[in-house]
């Protein structure tokens, strides 16, 4: 209960006018730049940083979280109106969120995607207030043995996404793997796999690879339908008409409050974050019930991974605060803000200034709805985009795409890496292979490839390692499982058949 | 049994790809190292092979898939474009190429009457020499002219 | 739509040769003020050490207007880990723009280059060495040894002691440390992090023996009692709460020398900019140096020790620091 009071008095610090006002400012500055493609949180907030000195700590503070979680508010919704995932956490939402507003409910699926990050976020906040500090503990225990099982885990779990054809689903996850292995290898210090090119060594920049591959794609195939009529009802482009219904939101609550719990506790592991977070998220929903298929704009898909990846941005301040540690690259641009202000995050932040720490997380809550309402109140606006005939918005989203690829490194490097993958991403529709698991693979494989190979180091090359912690032996017997579990099902299926018919 | 084409090359292409990485990796790092454990070939050579099989799997079982695949011409109008694009950037700057390509394409290939092409030009160009230029500070290239005239 | 092109071509090809022709306006006077924007190429992404020592020392100059208000524009280039921006201001061509072009680079930076690149320190003006850093050997609470003799005594009896550390100069101060007590890879592994603060983590959680480490990041630990040094890799000894750890040369009975590596952060141009304005850019960053703002603000903040260095000393240093690396890598002819 002590720190419930201890948040109290950290509302207390908020709560005033010119606070307040900070916190919209970095709301809405935060969703407009979380909307363009290319920037994404940690760039968004690095640049906005300097926007900050202008205020004094605690205001400068407060607006830095806002912008933090308004950002990712905005990410969802270039993934979901125009299939451009502005950040990599997007791409889960995109999967289900586009088919939804192409089913010509933009609206709802906005409103699910907000809904849910900020249920997300309040038990992710929720948690780290109860907890504090001592959450930060629970990631420790996570060495590279335990990562690299849990990678493995999660590795294995795209095979839910893979759609109907398995090889093809396998191939490109495993291209995924295979790009994500060009560039500088941080363990050896050597690059490897560039061929001689000095781009090639600092690798394939992620950014410009998705808005390539999902969205500069989408754009080449738009063109044969361009003429097509596919004018969506005009009272689905109101309030009114983005309003969920009753039946919606009951969908997705429990998703959003299941994922929730599981997003905070990846957050807290080192090294793993967001993305990784509204991926599992995603993939656990594929375990339970859900009312449309999942991939087919479904709102429980939008709500896992999106509740997922807010809480995972709460559960990462733990280690933050706690320890100093950020979780995330976005994580070490706020730490490098505190530092600005003469605070040092760390192990004695919470003993040395309670005020502030508590301020912060307390200024997070506030963020968090503040960043709600705006996104709520614009979304009738924003999905008026839709209404624009489609011959338009291809030249529209090229120039976005190639903004956007060049803004990630401010260089053509971006551009050129978004125009060939854009290709390749156009080649794999026409072949129907599927491109969201090569982006995830893309995104876990550097994670476990490198926590597998710290383990080895450590072990000197002796495999018994992963089996020396119970944790890591029950992230490999779940994966085991989950390699059985088709083959399983298969079987269950056939003696039950076999009973019926006898 | 259906004819070569995209589903075909695409799996061809990746096993290819796959015999260039396992090659330059055990050229370079080799596979296993006697202290340390996995070389940095070591996880991408196990993808490699894996995926050259699965690859060859594909080939196999892509004529049997009945699904259709058509390329149409304008689809390729805009990858044309993307490339011009890149290629202008360095005569004359990103942001004005791709005001010129956001007017020429409007005009020569939607035919859009002036004023639209003015105000989406307009909008698209305010946006993001609002957004990416004056705010966020971005440098975008300026090109061999600019370079030269400034 | 070939008409056009063509067109546009044409316009292309006669603006190019037009201002070809133009002239390359430099200084005449034999001194340089600087007339245009300054870019300020920053090889890390925002937020990262690099980072804020070019945007704190922008800021510096800026306020004062040391730089005859012009301003300053940071770009971060990260592309191929930094080798595409450095290689671009290596080869900024001689004029008016070489002379407007910095480049932030540390020894973290010269390490990478020298070794997966034919980029060298000779291919820029070095301009100035701002501050250096060293580095300290840090046990955690599960690390099963107290003092470093107790590490030698484990290693020399066959345990392996892992090391956890950054990427870039805390490996080059791990392998002095390993030549001088002529231990191999094998007998104390090091493994590599992406940053110092994933190390710190690892340290915490005991999933390496010891970290490496500059007492900046890790300052907030030790007070806290949560890691503690035990060797300082310096010639002499820190102050304050660092202070108790040793050198190599007090352990052991003195059979070891000091191993110090320093790590330093510098600026430098284009190989192609012209003298004058290397000497005016070195005697700005030296009102920097000697600034309040950049003592308290970035020296202390950051746990660093001021150390400017002119033009002639900058260059004879890097140069040397150069040669010293390349030898221990293997790469000198």
């Amino acid at each position: 209960m002590e720190n419930l009071q201890m948040l109290l008095s950290g509302f207390g610090t908020v709560f005033t006018p010119m606070n307040l006002g900070v916190c919209l400012l970095g709301a809405i500055l935060g969703l407009i730049v979380g909307a363009m493609p290319g920037i994404g949180s940690l760039a968004g907030c690095a640049l906005l940083l300097p926007l900050t000195y202008k205020f004094d700590p605690t205001a400068a503070i407060i607006m830095l979280g806002a912008l933090y979680y308004s950002n990712m508010y905005g990410g969802a919704f270039s993934a979901i109106l125009l299939n451009i995932p502005g950040d990599s956490p997007a791409v889960m939402t995109a999967l289900d969120g586009y088919p939804m507003a192409k089913k010509g409910q933009p609206g709802q699926a906005l409103m699910t995607a907000n809904f849910s990050s900020c249920i997300g976020g309040f038990i992710g906040m929720i948690i780290l207030t109860f907890t504090g500090p001592a959450l930060a503990n629970v990631g420790l225990k996570f060495g590279p043995a335990e990562m690299a099982a849990l990678m493995i885990m999660a590795l294995t779990s795209i095979g839910w996404l893979l759609g109907d054809d398995p090889i093809k689903g396998t191939i490109t996850t495993l291209l995924g793997f295979l790009l994500a292995a060009i560039g500088m290898d941080t363990l050896s210090g050597s690059p490897r796999f560039n061929f001689g090119n000095i781009y090639l060594m600092g690798g394939i920049s992620f950014v410009p690879f998705v808005i390539g591959t999902v969205g500069f794609s989408q754009v080449i195939g738009l063109m044969v339908d361009r003429y097509k009529e596919t004018e969506l009802p005009k009272d689905k482009l109101t309030l009114r008409g983005s309003m969920l219904t009753g039946h919606q939101f009951r969908r997705l609550l429990p998703v959003a409050i299941r994922s929730g719990f599981l997003g905070t506790f990846v957050g807290v592991l080192p090294g793993s974050g967001a993305t990784t977070a509204a991926f599992l998220g995603y993939a656990a929903q594929k375990g339970f019930k859900s009312e449309e298929p999942l991939g087919t704009g479904a709102v429980e898909g939008i709500a896992a991974c999106e509740a997922a990846n807010n809480a995972a941005a709460a559960g990462s301040f733990a280690p933050l605060l706690a320890l100093g540690i950020p979780g995330s690259g976005t994580g070490a641009v706020l730490l490098g803000g505190l530092m600005m202000w003469g605070l040092n995050p760390g192990p004695l932040l919470f003993t040395n200034s309670p005020d502030f720490a508590w301020g912060l997380i307390a200024s997070l809550f506030i963020a968090n709805v503040i960043a709600l309402a705006i996104a709520l109140g614009v979304i009738p606006f924003i999905v008026k985009i839709l209404a624009v005939p489609v011959k338009y918005m291809i030249p529209a989203i090229t120039v976005i795409c190639f903004v956007g690829a060049y803004s990630t490194s401010n260089s053509m490097y971006g551009v050129v890496i978004m125009v060939i993958f854009g290709i390749v991403g156009y080649l794999f529709n026409k072949a129907h292979i599927p491109l969201a698991p090569m982006l995830l693979s893309f995104v876990l494989a550097p994670i476990f490839e490198s926590n597998l190979r710290k383990a080895f180091i450590m072990s000197q090359g002796s495999v018994s390692i992963f089996f020396s912690s119970t944790l890591s032996c029950v992230f490999l017997g779940i994966t085991l499982l989950l390699i059985l579990a088709p083959t399983i099902k298969k079987i269950v299926r056939k003696v039950k058949a076999s009973k019926t018919q006898a | 049994m259906s004819k070569f084409g995209v589903k075909q090359i695409v799996p061809l292409a990746i096993a290819a790809i796959c015999v260039l990485f396992i090659y330059t990796g055990l050229t370079k790092f080799g596979f296993w190292d006697a202290t340390s454990g996995p070389t940095p070939a070591f996880v991408p050579t196990i993808i490699s092979v894996v995926l050259f099989v699965i690859c060859v799997l594909g080939f196999i079982t892509s004529f049997k898939d009945t699904k259709e695949s058509k390329f149409y011409k304008e689809e390729f109008l805009v990858i044309g474009a993307a490339v011009l694009i890149i290629a202008a950037t360095f005569l004359i700057g990103l942001l004005p190429s791709l005001a010129v390509f956001l007017v020429l394409w409007l005009k020569l290939v939607e035919k859009t009457p002036w004023k639209t092409t003015i105000i989406i030009l307009l909008f698209l160009m305010a946006l993001v020499i609002g957004v990416f230029v004056l705010w966020l500070g971005v440098p975008f290239p300026e090109g061999l002219i600019m370079d030269l005239i400034g | 739509m070939k008409k056009y092109l063509a067109l546009l071509l044409a316009l292309a090809m006669m603006l190019t040769l037009l201002t070809a022709c133009g002239d390359d306006s430099s200084s005449e006077d034999g001194t340089f003020t600087p007339s245009d924007t300054i870019t300020w190429y920053c090889t890390s992404s925002p937020g990262g050490g690099s980072d804020i020592f070019s945007r704190k020392i922008t800021d510096i100059i800026t306020v004062n207007d040391w730089a005859n208000g012009q301003t300053f524009v940071v770009d971060n280039k990260t592309d191929g880990s930094g080798e595409v921006g450095r290689l671009t201001v290596a080869t900024t061509k001689a004029g008016d723009q070489a002379d407007h072009t910095l480049l932030t680079f540390n020894s973290g930076d010269l390490m990478p280059m020298c070794q997966n690149t034919d980029n060298r320190v000779e291919n820029f003006t070095p301009i100035a060495i701002m501050a250096v850093d060293k580095q300290l050997l840090f046990k955690g609470e599960d690390t099963p040894y107290a003092t470093f003799e107790d590490v030698l005594a484990a290693v020399e009896s066959g345990t392996a002691v892992t090391v956890g550390g950054s990427k870039g100069d805390d490996i080059a101060t791990y392998e002095a440390l390993m030549a001088e007590l002529g231990f191999s890879e094998t007998q104390m592994p090091y493994i590599t992090y992406d940053g110092t603060g994933d190390a710190i983590t690892a340290l915490l959680g005991g999933h390496v023996d010891l970290l490496i480490s500059k007492p900046a990041a890790a300052s907030e630990y030790v007070e806290a009692g949560m890691i503690e040094a035990i060797l300082a890799l310096s010639n002499e000894r820190y102050t304050g709460n660092l202070a108790d750890a040793p050198t190599l040369s007090e352990v052991a009975d003195g059979k070891y020398e000091n191993v110090e590596v320093p790590v330093w952060r510098g600026v430098v141009g284009p190989g192609d900019m012209s003298d004058e304005a290397a000497a005016y850019w070195s005697e700005v960053l030296r009102q920097v140096s000697e600034s309040e703002a950049w003592q308290t603000e970035y020296l202390e903040t950051n746990m660093l020790i001021s150390n400017y260095m002119d033009l002639a000393s900058t260059q004879e240093y890097m140069a040397q620091y150069q040669a010293d690396y390349l030898a221990s890598i293997g790469k000198d002819k």
